[in-house]
């Protein structure tokens, strides 16, 4: 009888971690990281961005990478035929397991200044940080409550950046959000003061969940 | 030997069991609201599961004479009025009278569905504009919010996305910009209360207001009525949008820099599909989003694009465009709008 019930009870456990395993992992949109290169002189650079995911729209196009484009101080990028952009672009979808332990619950009418708090903290210039919002506030704004916290690990291990050469400072501000008919309590997430020198590099992009 | 396998047999029934059961709590209450690809419609999140059928859902209004602790009894009338367009109702257990909208919100589109008196007059592709009290809300025998409409009507409608517009003048200048739209405003960066006023913009673009802060552009985004103009323009494969739009937006007369800013933001919706029917508008926009710009510019470029997505290539009469000079004072303005349907 107790052999039978220790089996039966191994049996469970397996039965449990077997559902934990086939139970899909959380596949998350990750929108616009665009990505800003400032050389203190033109130089060429190559990127190399490894995905826990699949791409969905890279402009410009990502093939193996975006390889042996000049960046120019002001930010331009010129690629080998010539073209030029101000950003390197992507989008997938990413595994990734947010984590919401800290943020910020912030009205729907308070987003915009409360996010130009934020990523002046973060570090991101005026212009930088006006394109971040232009982009995401139409979506936040008519919500009641939008619940908010900047990931860091749980992001960038999973969008791994090589980029040759390396860059004297590099800053990855990425929004985890969701919109919330009732205030939720968090406790604030602080952030690490960032100083832009040298070959500086700064991404932005950020995900909407559907449901924490 | 046989009782052995029969052992085994219902040891490895009840593995199963426990498997499935522990993906079934595992499993989101919720759905999530999946984006498929090409940026089609987000399932409605459910808010609230304590619902009875026709019952109003307590709301977070207080009463001041409130004595009783149960649920309020009166909920206080929350009037919405949303736009959007009528597409198929789709339900495992379909409610009588009842009917699918696609509406346009502020943080993109959801499908609603609205308990109407009159559903039959309502095909889908009809645009319509509605209201309904948002602190009555019902459910549907599979579980689907519904709303009663209170009013609805017919209306044509565009969302033009994303208009952003850039100011150039030759010397530092101060500006005040109007914008009438014949429609409705839904958001805008930096805030438009009655108009943009006294901020100098600068050669360089940047715009510095009143109260210190900077911005690169001026931002707004709205729901107009508007009857875009398809009768030249361009059928476009997915894969050859960024090639097509980077020739159409310099023909046109954006700068590297603007085109790019424009690319990014539509070619992931654009992309992804077998076509795109594209078609530049002019008057049809302009007439319906009137700019007022105190000092007139010198020169003024309002790029539009109304497109849809296609599964078939459709033959179109190419659109040309006009060539733009960029002389003195120089404001620049790009936008478009996705249509539901040509």
């Amino acid at each position: 009888m107790k052999r039978m019930l220790s089996i039966l009870l191994s049996l469970v456990l397996l039965g449990g971690v077997a559902a934990l395993c086939a139970c899909d992992p959380r596949e998350e949109m990750t929108e616009k990281p665009v990505i800003y290169l400032y050389p203190e002189t033109p130089t060429e650079v190559s990127v190399k961005l490894t995905l826990d995911g699949k791409l969905t729209c890279t402009y410009p196009a990502y093939d193996k990478g975006w390889d042996g484009f000049t960046a120019h101080p002001d930010g331009t990028l010129i690629v080998p035929d010539g073209k030029q952009y101000y950003c390197l672009y992507w989008e997938g979808i990413q595994n990734m397991d947010c984590d919401f332990t800290r943020g910020f619950c912030v009205r729907g009418a308070d987003t915009a200044a409360f996010l130009e708090w934020a990523l002046t903290e973060q570090g991101l210039t005026p212009r930088e940080a006006n394109e971040f919002i232009i982009y995401w506030l139409p979506r936040m704004e008519g919500n009641s409550y939008n619940v908010i916290s900047f990931q860091t690990e749980a992001y960038t291990e999973g969008a791994v950046l090589d980029i040759q050469p390396n860059p004297d400072s590099l800053l990855r501000v990425f929004m985890a959000w969701y919109p919330s008919e009732v205030a939720v309590e968090l406790e604030a997430q602080s952030f690490t003061p960032f100083e832009r020198v040298g070959f500086a590099v700064v991404e932005w992009g950020g995900c909407e969940l559907g449901e924490p | 030997m046989k009782r052995h396998i029969r052992f085994l047999t219902v040891m490895l029934a009840l593995a199963l069991l426990a498997t499935l059961t522990s993906c079934w709590l595992l499993e989101d209450p919720f759905e999530d609201g999946q984006t498929d690809l090409d940026g089609m419609t987000l399932e409605v999140t459910m808010v609230n599961t304590d619902i009875a059928i026709g019952i109003p859902i307590e709301t977070t209004t207080s009463f001041p004479d409130e004595t009783e602790t149960n649920i309020a009894t009166e909920p206080a009338p929350d009037i919405r009025e949303l736009w959007g367009v009528v597409v198929e109702y789709e339900a495992e257990e379909p409610m009588e009278n009842v009917i699918a909208v696609q509406v346009y919100t502020g943080d993109g589109r959801k499908t609603m569905h609205l308990l109407m008196k009159n559903p039959s007059d309502y095909c889908v592709g009809d645009e319509v504009v509605f209201t309904y009290d948002a602190s009555l809300m019902m459910e549907s025998f599979d579980g689907h919010p519904v709303w009663e409409a209170i009013t609805i009507d017919y209306a044509p409608i565009a969302v033009p996305e994303k208009p952003v517009i850039y100011l150039y003048p030759e010397t530092p200048t101060e500006v005040s910009v109007k914008l009438t739209l014949d429609g409705k405003l839904t958001c805008t960066y930096p805030a438009y209360d009655k108009g943009w006023d006294h901020f100098t913009a600068h050669p360089d673009g940047t715009l510095v207001f009143p109260d210190g802060k900077q911005y690169y552009c001026l931002y707004w985004e709205g729901i107009q009525d508007m009857d875009c103009d398809f009768t030249r323009g361009f059928c476009v494969k997915g894969s050859d949008t960024a090639a097509f739009l980077e020739w159409a937006l310099s023909e046109q007369g954006l700068t590297p820099r603007e085109a790019n800013e424009f690319i990014i933001y539509w070619l992931p919706r654009m992309e992804g599909n077998p076509y795109n029917v594209i078609s530049f508008q002019t008057e049809a926009y302009t007439e319906g989003a009137v700019l007022d710009i105190q000092p007139n510019p010198d020169s003024l470029l309002r790029v539009f694009m109304a497109w849809y997505p296609s599964d078939e290539a459709v033959e179109m009469e190419a659109q040309s465009f006009i060539p733009f000079e960029r002389v003195g004072f120089a404001v620049v303005e790009w936008g478009g709008c996705e249509l539901a349907m040509p």
